[in-house]
């Protein structure tokens, strides 16, 4: 009952934001409606949401963590940029490395303070950087892909909910509530679904970054394990599998279904290797 | 006659910082205790301590208190409430997060006799925040040790209120005010 009052109020106001400013889409065109306003819904309502869970947050942060908020807002100006002009593949792909890079050296910085040497410290942020590049090229591949409007937006709650779980068993609450979060910013999101209109690219950068500090965070500051962080993070790979049914929402469930299958991998992995909070 | 002139002021000197700096001890991790309380559930307070401690007093009462200083440094690793698990999610992102703020500072700024005991003012940083805290202090008394070394020491009480350190996870089920006793030995340097 504690953990449902904890979570509920940020929850709850991140989905009325996004539906909020997914709303827009209701009285605006079509196709700008879906690539502008859809990184901006979940950016906001992630970072109010954010807000709502750990109190007003200083410039700069101590707390590593609470740069999201800031984060969310930079990735959703970037992914609305990118959807509504024509910027080349390579320089959207070069402008996300960068931002991601930055982000990691933000969120890290206490390793580079108290653990790395500035070499190592690099390492892995070029590291964890080129991981993240992949999982919104798999995601952006995704949004060109999908058949039906609610396609994504159930990849990423899936996503959300084992991200969540996983988040939760390692050790951190706080964490896990962030994820739950950004899931029902997603969730609020498909108000655009009662015109048709699914969430596409613009809403990659956001995701991918959010989704990914989340599990940087998890694993080098909670008890996340690395494998269940990796599933998580690649989790949307069997989506790109192709599905030979004649159906469109039935080679949609499977894909669903595989995506669902790694998700509750990376749970079950961090239930067993961390302790529950059973004290 | 110069090198009497040389000793003459390395004399004076020396009695020049025992005059106005005062004693200096180094805290001694084993006979030194930091222990806190907190309400659970509203009935009543649990207790857990931090097993090391480590940190520098200058403190003089009978000279110029202005010129006495603590500083004190406790790792949130040290950490212990008798319970491994309640221990790893104290250091874990919701309550210390200790991967990110491995270390409790303080760092006094004013030293002020009340009667019997002293208010030392100072500079608490926890979970990376820095803010002003004034705790009770009662002095110890001064002995031997049994290598003949001279010890001293004392004990503060203070409250803070850990929200306003942006610890603010489980406020309800946990207390917001945390009671806090440092204990402290030091040996003569």
């Amino acid at each position: 009952m504690f953990l449902l009052k904890q979570i509920l109020p940020a929850t709850v106001m991140a989905m009325m934001v996004a539906a909020g400013v997914c709303s827009l889409a209701l009285f605006w065109g079509k196709e700008r409606a879906h690539g502008v306003l859809g990184p901006l819904a979940i950016g906001i309502a992630y970072g109010i949401g954010h807000l709502f869970v750990v109190g007003p947050v200083s410039f700069p942060p101590a707390d590593t963590t609470n740069w999201l908020p800031y984060l969310a807002l930079a990735a959703a100006v970037l992914g609305a940029s990118s959807a509504a002009s024509t910027i080349k593949a390579w320089a959207r792909v070069l402008i996300f490395a960068l931002v991601s890079v930055g982000a990691l050296r933000l969120l890290l910085r206490p390793k580079f303070q108290y653990g790395w040497s500035l070499g190592e410290g690099w390492v892995w942020v070029a590291c964890l950087g080129s991981a993240i590049v992949l999982l919104a090229i798999i995601l952006d591949a995704l949004t060109r892909r999908s058949v039906t409007a609610i396609e994504i937006p159930a990849y990423l709650l899936i996503i959300c909910t084992g991200t969540m779980g996983a988040l939760m068993l390692s050790g951190s609450v706080l964490l896990g509530q962030l994820a739950a979060v950004l899931g029902a910013a997603v969730f609020g999101s498909l108000v655009l679904i009662a015109r048709q209109v699914g969430l596409d690219r613009g809403i990659v950068p956001v995701f991918s970054l959010l989704t990914s500090a989340l599990l940087v965070s998890g694993y080098f500051f909670a008890a996340l394990p690395a494998t269940s962080a990796a599933l998580l993070a690649f989790a949307p790979v069997p989506a790109l599998i192709p599905v030979g049914t004649p159906g469109r929402f039935s080679s949609f469930g499977i894909r669903a279904g595989l995506v669902a299958i790694p998700v509750a991998v990376a749970v079950t992995l961090a239930f067993l290797s961390s302790p529950p909070l059973d004290y | 006659m110069k090198s009497f002139k040389l000793i003459l002021i390395a004399i004076l000197s020396s009695l020049g910082l025992t005059a106005y700096g005062g004693d200096t001890y180094k805290v001694d991790p084993v006979h030194s205790s930091v222990i806190f309380s907190i309400k659970h559930s509203g009935v009543t307070d649990f207790y857990g301590n931090f097993r090391q401690i480590s940190g520098t007093v200058t403190f003089d009462a009978a000279a110029d208190l202005s010129k006495s200083s603590m500083e004190f440094t406790v790792p949130v690793e040290a950490l212990d409430t008798r319970n491994e698990k309640r221990d790893q999610h104290l250091k874990s992102p919701d309550f210390f997060n200790a991967a990110q703020f491995p270390t409790i500072s303080f760092k006094s700024n004013k030293i002020e006799a009340t009667g019997d005991t002293y208010k030392i003012s100072g500079d608490l940083t926890l979970h990376g925040v820095t803010k002003p805290v004034t705790a009770d202090f009662k002095k110890g008394a001064e002995s031997k040790g049994q290598k003949g070394e001279i010890r001293n020491g004392g004990e503060a009480r203070f409250r803070i209120t850990r929200s306003d350190f942006d610890m603010k996870f489980m406020i309800g089920p946990l207390g917001d005010d945390v009671n806090i006793i440092v204990s402290v030995e030091g040996v003569k340097q």
